[in-house]
């Protein structure tokens, strides 16, 4: 879909819950979509537990509910067993996506398509500034785009400008903005100091087509990051998941190609690589949720984790390709596997890491200082 | 409560034909038969009114037996109702007091829930899904639904538990010809539940992946000829399907394991000494094992692993992990 036909997400109904009515965020939602129905509750526990029992996922489709965070706002990322991991610590200031992807491990964490958006934003501000104070050693690379698109609703909530500037200070920690989405106009008038990562998910042409269906297509996404770059951000690029289908050499290729005419390799932070992966259960969600979609059609096979992955030879195959690709244009950027083994790196890339800190360290050196 | 009055009715004044409130399945009521001839109903049949004739609410197959048997006259409860949907509950909790239902019973209530007493899936779930021992959990119109759609020998197998209920409600989505094919596969290999499950998936994807119907798929090459094998036994029939569909899903994985297979059959290892790859290749690591009763033996195994080194076999296998 080309960004000037994506639509900006408008709740079909807001769902309220009592304890965070009055906040900033909330009464900031509620005037701007003052003529969309709204509910009270007391307690958003009773919606998420009805949401849970959703028939059919797409029933809560446009529903947005509007609660406290009950847990701690900062997590670290679980990763996975066995392999190497970046060691992120993700922001959950929303849980849900409007962008449906057929592949979104959120079908394996949430049951229905209800949103929530936290709006006590307080005990968040409160909560990372007295982590990121008590340990001024520890460098944190701070990320809103794993429960939901770190964009995607922006254009309701104006959260992401708030982020930006709330790390636009902090010496040992860096946002990254995680998306699909094009929201980024207000993004460009703030003064980011350096201090956060706007990055893009990016596929093969055909498997945003398909599998993507409701995100802006790359051309799209490829525009709003070269104007966020022309904003002096730090960009990021993930090309996760990759899929395999009989041209998938043609279409990561383009993609590749595209992205170095696009931007300036020296503004890239990193790029990421991931092979599509999901825990067993997630087959059987795909299979129910997106019908018409092939990727569980792929010779995906229990890995050493439990989740099911590309046979390790066809991963190499991929992996080493969008290194030589992505080399031939530059070798500015963090190249770094997602959730691989220290087998798959130094087979697919010649060296590797050895362990999930020394990945950390190589990314967070990389975004110590703003961009040049 | 109904007002009921016992009488004893004439066989021919039971409307037999009449299925308003009937959910049996199989309709086969021979087990009833040799108690009906020697100690004749000993449960009275519900029934109600219905002009000179009466309509059966409880005891289709006891009915069906004393026709058969021509027992002349029948012990019944006249009930005066005229609430069906009273009536329907009241049948349900008769056949509840003595035995449970199976799944096809099970997915007629719920389909004449629906139908023929215009209940919503709500009122189903809170009214009918706990009676049947499922809470009121979603689940059970997701899974028992489906199953009217098949035809009457998918019931017969579902209802004596041969065939998974699982498989069989997915296999009522597909349509005839895929019913048809599948039954003839299930029916003559006889897989367990599990492998139900496995072959009808990997027959669903295989016929995505080649763009085919299922009966088409299992119309040809190494499938059809696995199912018409005479020189095999049942039980190796099912198995050569199976690694037959298992190479057609994931070709590239089963290509690997042949390639793992020749070299080690190359190199020619007696029994005792064994070498194993980790599971699906996802690790470039190998096990070796190998069996020795005495120090000759133990002599011979380690010059035979040192014959290893000079044919290039740890090279090939290293090779295989790209």
């Amino acid at each position: 879909m080309d960004s000037a036909a994506v639509p900006c997400f408008v709740p079909e109904e807001l769902i309220v819950e009592k304890a965070v009515e009055h906040t900033d965020l909330a009464q900031r939602i509620l005037t701007r979509f003052a003529d969309v129905p709204i509910a009270r509750v007391e307690d958003a526990q009773q919606i998420w537990l009805q949401a849970q029992h959703a028939r059919v996922r797409h029933e809560w489709q446009g529903k947005v509910l509007l609660a406290r965070q009950r847990g701690p706002f900062l997590r670290l990322c679980p990763g996975t067993k066995k392999h190497i991991c970046c060691l992120y610590q993700n922001l959950d200031v929303a849980a849900g996506c409007d962008l449906n992807c057929t592949y979104c491990i959120l079908q394996g964490y949430l049951q229905s398509s209800l949103v929530t958006w936290y709006c006590n934003l307080e005990d968040l501000y409160q909560e990372v500034d007295r982590e990121l104070t008590s340990h001024p050693e520890h460098f944190y690379r701070i990320g809103t785009g794993e429960l939901s698109d770190s964009l995607t609703f922006d254009p309701c909530t104006h959260l992401a400008v708030d982020l930006v500037r709330f790390f636009r200070t902090r010496r040992n920690a860096i946002l990254e903005l995680k998306s699909k989405n094009t929201h980024v106009d207000e993004l460009l008038e703030v003064d980011h100091g350096g201090r956060t990562v706007v990055s893009w998910s990016l596929n093969a042409a055909p498997i945003a087509r398909s599998e993507e269906a409701a995100a802006p297509d790359i051309e799209a996404r490829l525009r709003a990051a070269r104007k966020v770059q022309e904003a002096g951000y730090w960009l990021g690029f993930h090309f996760d998941p990759m899929i395999d289908y009989p041209d998938w050499r043609q279409g990561y290729r383009e993609t590749v190609d595209r992205l170095f005419s696009a931007i300036r390799p020296e503004q890239i932070a990193w790029i990421s690589l991931g092979a599509l992966r999901y825990p067993a259960a997630m087959d059987e969600a795909i299979r129910k949720n997106y019908p018409e979609s092939t990727i569980v059609l792929g010779e995906l096979l229990p890995g050493i984790d439990g989740k099911y992955r590309y046979l390790k030879t066809m991963r190499l195959e991929m992996f080493r390709e969008m290194v030589r690709w992505i080399r031939g244009y530059s070798a500015a950027p963090v190249v770094y596997l997602c959730m691989e083994s220290d087998e798959v790196w130094h087979k697919a890339f010649g060296w590797s890491p050895g362990s999930s800190a020394r990945l950390k360290v190589l990314l967070d050196d990389r975004v110590r200082s703003a961009p040049k | 409560m109904f007002k009921r009055e016992f009488r004893l009715l004439e066989q021919q004044k039971l409307e037999l034909g009449d299925q308003q409130f009937w959910v049996n399945n199989p309709l086969s009521p021979a087990h009833l038969e040799p108690s009906i001839r020697r100690l004749g109903l000993l449960h009275p049949l519900v029934v109600r009114s219905r002009g000179t004739n009466f309509q059966i609410v409880c005891g289709f197959q006891r009915a069906k037996v004393a026709q058969h048997i021509s027992l002349e006259h029948l012990p019944c409860f006249v009930v005066e109702a005229s609430d069906d949907w009273q009536l329907f509950l009241y049948s349900l909790e008769d056949n509840l007091t003595i035995r449970s239902y199976n799944p096809i019973e099970i997915s007629t209530i719920l389909h004449k829930c629906g139908a023929q007493f215009n209940r919503s899936d709500q009122q189903i779930l809170q009214e009918i899904a706990p009676r049947l021992g499922f809470g009121q959990n979603p689940r059970i119109l997701e899974l028992y639904s489906p199953l009217q759609q098949l035809d009457p020998r998918w019931h017969q197998g579902v209802a004596d538990g041969s065939f998974s209920v699982e498989v069989a409600s997915q296999i009522a989505g597909l349509d005839q010809s895929a019913q048809q094919a599948l039954f003839a596969v299930y029916d003559q290999l006889r897989p367990g539940k599990n492998l139900q499950h496995e072959l009808l998936q990997f027959l669903q994807d295989c016929a995505r992946i080649g763009k085919k119907t299922i009966a088409g798929l299992l119309a040809e090459g190494e499938l059809a000829d696995s199912l018409q094998d005479d020189e095999l036994t049942n039980a190796q029939r099912l198995d050569r399907f199976r690694q037959s569909l298992r190479r057609k899903r994931y070709p590239r994985y089963s290509q690997k394991v042949e390639d793992f297979n020749t070299i080690l059959k190359q190199t020619k290892l007696p029994p005792t000494i064994q070498i194993r790859e980790t599971p699906f290749f996802e690790r470039d690591l190998y096990t070796l094992q190998f069996q020795f009763r005495n120090q000759g033996e133990f002599d011979d195994a380690l010059a035979v692993l040192g014959n290893l080194r000079d044919n290039r076999l740890i090279k090939r296998l290293e090779e295989l992990h790209g």
